[in-house]
């Protein structure tokens, strides 16, 4: 009985011990946080002066900023960080990317390396955001590795990678290391400018389905004209979602070419298509759009038959012709909908 | 040209140095500019009725001794619009055969005096009539000069590198005769707690919408409710970047809208513009 109740008795005290030293190991590191966010906090404090002269006046050398020591390293990427969310401008980011290549590339690569993924990923943030076009290599040598990263990593790297290389990106974007959705894309894309995307068109048979539907719906939110006759190619795609796609983003660009191509889509099988073409011969002269507009809008789907009615309000004369299908037409439904337009006048 | 009334707009000399001193009071307070006139026609007592013909509904005519010059106060009119009553004076000359000396001047200064106003215009009429022609005329430009005006301008934002940066900015700003009395505040109960803002002075507000125990729009709102509230020229920094949301700020009073980040030298262009508007008018 004595026995047990010493053993118990050691146990506990081992816990005890062991729970001490834990709550003192803590102690410890809550110290030394402090104590070094104290120092961040100084050095901010002493030297904001001299940094403002050297990112936006003429009075300072780069040389008279070297820094000393990790903490100094830590101070100045949370000063970067503070200057970058408040102001913008060419001469501080060049600066910044100056500064940083020479003194603190180790520091990013250190941190890019990194075990934790949230440490990774403020990484990149951080050199998106300051410009740190020296970092490209190191990005994009992650992208070679075997390792397998979480998406939004792989997000920020292809970020990178756009903004820093104007050609880089496109084996990355044919062959992603991750499977990507379609808001991915989008997020993607609309960080290129139009050279870019022209780029991207070049290979457009080549790239994944995804990428390929979310590249037409750029085009017509960027209206880019030039773009219309991969547009009129996709059309004849047998992917029905490219094709619906390639309709909206000729309606988006509100051309009145090739009628005679996007005509046939009125009798398609599938209500979208059928939507689309409706939106496109809102910009088609009247006499051409009117025979398709008064077939679609006894169309036995609500939405093309809406379409069909709104697209002919906005014609030449538009008014007119919704006013006779009122007064002529047969389909009642055809009436439903050219009433409800007036109604909503 | 002239009303049946304009000889409601001659006035007796002993009144010019109240009227004077009224206006005056405006230029100081407001940044308005007036002229005074000077006509001296040694050979004709007659000129008063030619002056009444020529002169605005908006001037007044102050009728001084025989001798002395007489004056015309063109209240908000600069030496330009006083030149074409030159010229409506010169076109005079066929109807008249005596000669007419003019000197004009202009006056911007707020702290001028009536006695040197007075000195000056005597002097730079008769130097008029030396001058060849039959209405020879003389710009003195002594009072056209600005003085010396004190700006105040708070920075208000939590961090201190923002304040920092900004108040370098604003120092690099130079405007003759304009001195900026700068001073930075890490939030908004600090700023409207301090007496730094209830001055008569023409006041910079650089605030950031978000701020400790009191927001930007909770300063805005203290400021624009206050009598003077068109002394405060509010700049407002934000990351808030939607249509209905700026709208609203500009409602509320908000002068400057500056979203964030944004490039240090446009805003020092910002700073500079306000600056000049407020000084030059």
């Amino acid at each position: 009985m004595d026995k047990l109740l010493v053993s118990l008795l050691l146990v506990i005290m081992v816990l005890l011990v062991l729970l001490f030293s834990m709550f003192f190991l803590l102690v410890f590191y809550r110290m030394e946080e402090v104590k070094s966010k104290k120092k961040i906090k100084e050095y901010i404090e002493d030297r904001k002066g001299d940094w403002y002269e050297y990112l936006l006046g003429e009075g300072m050398r780069i040389e008279d900023l070297k820094p000393n020591g990790s903490l100094e390293l830590k101070a100045i990427d949370e000063l970067f960080f503070r200057l970058s969310y408040h102001f913008t401008s060419d001469e501080i980011n060049e600066r910044i990317n100056a500064f940083a290549a020479l003194y603190m590339s180790d520091y990013y690569n250190k941190d890019l390396s990194s075990r934790s993924s949230g440490v990774r990923i403020n990484t990149l943030n951080k050199i998106s955001l300051y410009n740190l076009t020296f970092m490209l290599e190191p990005v994009s040598k992650i992208l070679r590795k075997k390792k397998v990263y979480p998406k939004a990593e792989y997000l920020l790297l292809y970020e990178i990678i756009i903004k820093f290389s104007r050609t880089d990106f496109v084996a990355h974007f044919i062959h992603p290391k991750v499977t990507l959705g379609e808001f991915d894309y989008k997020k993607l894309l609309l960080e290129l400018d139009e050279t870019q995307i022209s780029l991207l068109a070049e290979d457009f048979t080549v790239l994944p389905d995804m990428l390929k539907l979310t590249l037409i719906e750029i085009v017509g939110v960027r209206h880019y004209l030039d773009w219309l006759p991969l547009l009129h190619e996709c059309l004849d795609s047998p992917a029905q979602e490219l094709r619906i796609r390639a309709l909206k983003s000729i309606a988006e660009l509100e051309v009145a070419d090739a009628l005679k191509l996007y005509e046939g889509f009125s009798y398609s099988d599938v209500w979208e298509e059928r939507l689309m073409t409706a939106k496109i011969f809102r910009s088609a002269p009247t006499e051409e759009a009117l025979p398709v507009l008064k077939h679609l809008i006894k169309d036995s789907t609500y939405p093309v038959r809406a379409q069909a009615a709104k697209s002919m309000k906005s014609l030449k004369n538009g008014q007119q012709a919704l006013y006779s299908v009122i007064t002529t037409s047969s389909d009642e439904f055809a009436v439903d909908v050219a009433e409800e337009m007036f109604g909503k006048e | 040209m002239k009303t049946q009334n304009s000889e409601l707009n001659m006035l007796d000399a002993s009144l010019f140095r109240q009227l004077f001193y009224w206006q005056m009071a405006n230029t100081k307070r407001f940044r308005q500019v007036f002229t005074v006139v000077f006509v001296k026609s040694p050979e004709s007592p007659e000129i008063k009725e030619i002056l009444l013909e020529q002169i605005r509904n908006s001037d007044l005519l102050f009728n001084f001794p025989t001798g002395e010059p007489d004056v015309i106060l063109m209240a908000n009119t600069g030496e330009e619009e006083a030149d074409v009553f030159i010229d409506r004076l010169r076109g005079t000359e066929t109807t008249r055969s005596y000669r007419v000396g003019v000197s004009v001047i202009e006056i911007r200064n707020g702290d001028a005096t009536l006695e040197e106003i007075l000195q000056v215009g005597n002097d730079s009429v008769n130097r008029a009539l030396q001058l060849p022609g039959n209405t020879p005329y003389v710009k003195d430009r002594t009072f056209r000069k600005l003085e010396r005006q004190c700006v105040r301008v708070s920075i208000i934002d939590e961090d201190p590198i923002v304040t920092m940066v900004i108040q370098k900015l604003v120092e690099r700003v130079y405007i003759k005769q304009l001195d900026l009395d700068i001073r930075v505040f890490h939030d908004g109960q600090y700023f409207i707690e301090s007496d730094w803002y209830q001055s008569s002075h023409t006041h910079l507000v650089i605030v950031n919408d978000i701020l400790p125990r009191k927001n930007g729009l909770e300063v805005l709102y203290t400021l624009r409710e206050l009598p003077n509230a068109q002394k405060y020229h509010v700049f407002m920094m934000t990351k808030r970047k939607s249509e209905a949301e700026m709208i609203f700020a500009y409602e509320n009073g908000v002068d400057d809208y500056i979203t964030k980040p944004f490039n240090p030298h446009l805003f020092e262009s910002q700073i500079k513009k306000v600056l000049n508007r407020i000084y030059y008018g």
